[in-house]
């Protein structure tokens, strides 16, 4: 692997001091705390660490799902100080795909009306040719517009969720483990589409997981993260080679990847 | 030394546009070892841990040669007879404690109810032998797990309950079904290493199924490989990296390790394992 240049790159995503929070009473949770990173553009940047660490808040925060949070956050160069949503603009350019394929898609809409709600929603023209490609770039056929989503795999669903997300052209995708719920056979599936939508695109991603051999293969810098603190930052490969430096990431490694201790 | 014996299994379904047939043909012996079944969903392998413990419904049907476990027939048992079986004989293990706990019992009382079924322990005696066992399984705190509600325990304490709730009648076959696919890796090493150790202290047998092969190839004794209700591999799990069958070399290839990034992962193709199952049968 050749190193990518260090050349002056531009920020897509920074936050500074990110704290959020849920609930309030004995419920309230700290579930972020002091966070600081950022991701340039058209570079994958992996969150990856146990549950309830943190890193789906993170990516539900920049979309505009919640928000009770304290901060600093600038996306597409629009800055964003404690609790603010984003924009109407800036929703569409930041879209999310999430974990459970069989949760995210309505279960009374066919595909074609959840593939395009969005873009009416957003004003989009030549709606149809655009559902129609959306469909084509996940290598689903234009059958399956009108089918429902108890009429597909787990796969088929998760590619038409990866299909509603690009046909809105976002700068930036957010995957909230996108293939967790997949079997081994169909995540490769599924992360091969990813890659050649960042290769064609140019989309820039915050992937989240817990599977470090994922993270690896798809990031190319990757934020450790426990009970809502980033440990380490550090490039992929990097950590592919086990050259980490928290001790919490070396016990994530050696769990991952138990045979490769023994080299 | 209790075994389970299996010939030639099937498991079908009916459906508006005729039977579907889940699980074809399964064969399977097996003592106090740990036997690991593997294959994607829908290749039939939580079928086939069904219908060991007479868990598969109507408009579901079951036959067999022989199902049998050490000398019991276990095709035909009626409700009292499977009462007998279930829990005291064969224990099973399910994926997600959320699911498989009562929402409104205390865990501490659950657990108890299997020991007392059994008539393994008196009633006074239920409370101390629970809390034994959870503190057996890894439990830091007991007392404050007995009193807990599912709902209060995290994932990882739900599957030791669960754990605990199947050992403590110790049967001698225990069958966990993706016992720590709910589980995040640094909870899942941990619940592996209690079941293990309980295993092997107990010389129990345990039939695991996963779609995890690394975990299977770490854990078990054998491994047999399923796809589309059929076994289409089988060897022994130190052999399982080297395998040339086509479906189990797909499956190991097709994860992701890091060794290189951003590379197309190869993908399972379905023709050559299709041949491939045809010539196994």
């Amino acid at each position: 692997m050749v190193e990518p240049a260090l050349t002056v790159r531009e920020r897509v995503v920074q936050c500074a001091q990110l704290d959020i929070f849920y609930g309030h009473g004995a419920g309230h949770n700290h579930a972020v705390k002091a966070v600081n990173f950022e991701v340039f553009k058209g570079e994958t940047f992996g969150l990856v660490g146990g549950s309830g660490c943190g890193k789906s808040s993170i990516l539900r925060m920049l979309a505009g799902l919640d928000g009770d949070w304290r901060g600093e956050v600038s996306v597409l160069g629009q800055r964003r100080v404690s609790g603010k949503l984003p924009d109407q603009a800036q929703r569409l350019k930041v879209q999310m795909v999430f974990q459970d394929p069989f949760g995210s898609l309505h279960p009374r809409h066919t595909i074609d009306r959840s593939l395009t709600e969005a873009m009416r929603v957003h004003g989009f023209d030549h709606i149809e040719q655009r559902a129609v490609s959306a469909l084509d770039r996940v290598g689903l056929s234009r059958s399956f517009r009108f089918r429902f989503p108890h009429q597909l795999s787990g796969g088929q669903r998760q590619r038409v969720a990866i299909a509603r997300a690009l046909a809105l052209e976002p700068a930036i995708l957010l995957l909230d483990e996108p293939t967790s719920a997949l079997d081994a056979s169909i995540q490769a599936e599924v992360l091969n589409l990813l890659m050649d939508v960042r290769r064609d695109l140019g989309t820039t991603f915050l992937f989240v997981s817990h599977d470090l051999g994922v993270i690896t293969h798809m990031c190319d810098r990757v934020a450790v993260m426990r009970q809502g603190e980033i440990l380490e930052t550090l490039p992929g490969p990097e950590l592919a080679r086990g050259a980490a430096m928290h001790p919490y990431t070396l016990e994530l490694l050696a769990n991952c990847f138990p045979g490769r201790q023994r080299d | 030394m209790a075994e389970l014996c299996i010939e030639d299994l099937h498991v079908r379904f009916a459906t508006p546009s005729g039977p579907v047939e889940v699980v074809k043909s399964l064969s399977l012996r097996m003592g106090s070892e740990r036997i690991g079944i593997v294959g994607e969903s829908g290749s039939g392998k939580s079928m086939t841990a069904r219908a060991i413990l007479g868990l598969i419904r109507k408009p579901g049907s079951v036959t067999a040669r022989t199902i049998s476990f050490d000398g019991i027939d276990l095709l035909r048992q009626s409700a009292t007879g499977w009462r007998a079986i279930r829990g005291s004989r064969i224990g099973m293990i399910l994926q997600d404690p959320k699911f498989s706990l009562n929402p409104v019992l205390r865990v501490g009382k659950q657990i108890a109810e299997t020991g007392l079924l059994h008539a393994i322990f008196q009633r006074s005696q239920a409370r101390q032998r629970v809390l034994d066992m959870l503190e057996t399984v890894g439990i830091d705190n007991p007392e404050r797990v007995f009193d807990a509600y599912p709902h209060q325990l995290s994932g990882g304490i739900g599957q030791r309950v669960m754990i605990a709730a199947m050992m403590i009648a110790s049967p001698s076959l225990l069958i966990a079904d993706e016992p720590t696919s709910a589980l995040d890796v640094m909870v899942r090493a941990q619940v592996l290493e209690t079941m293990d150790r309980e295993i092997r202290k107990r010389g129990m047998g345990l039939l695991m199924i996963s779609h995890d092969l690394n975990m299977v190839a770490s854990f078990c004794d054998r491994v047999i490989v399923m796809y589309r209700g059929q076994v289409v591999d089988a060897c022994a799990a130190k052999d399982l990296f080297a395998s040339t069958h086509p479906y189990t070399r797909g499956l190991l290839n097709c994860l992701p390790d890091g060794t290189h990034p951003g590379e197309h992962l190869p993908t399972i193709d379905r023709q050559r394992v299709e041949q491939a199952a045809a010539q196994y049968g």
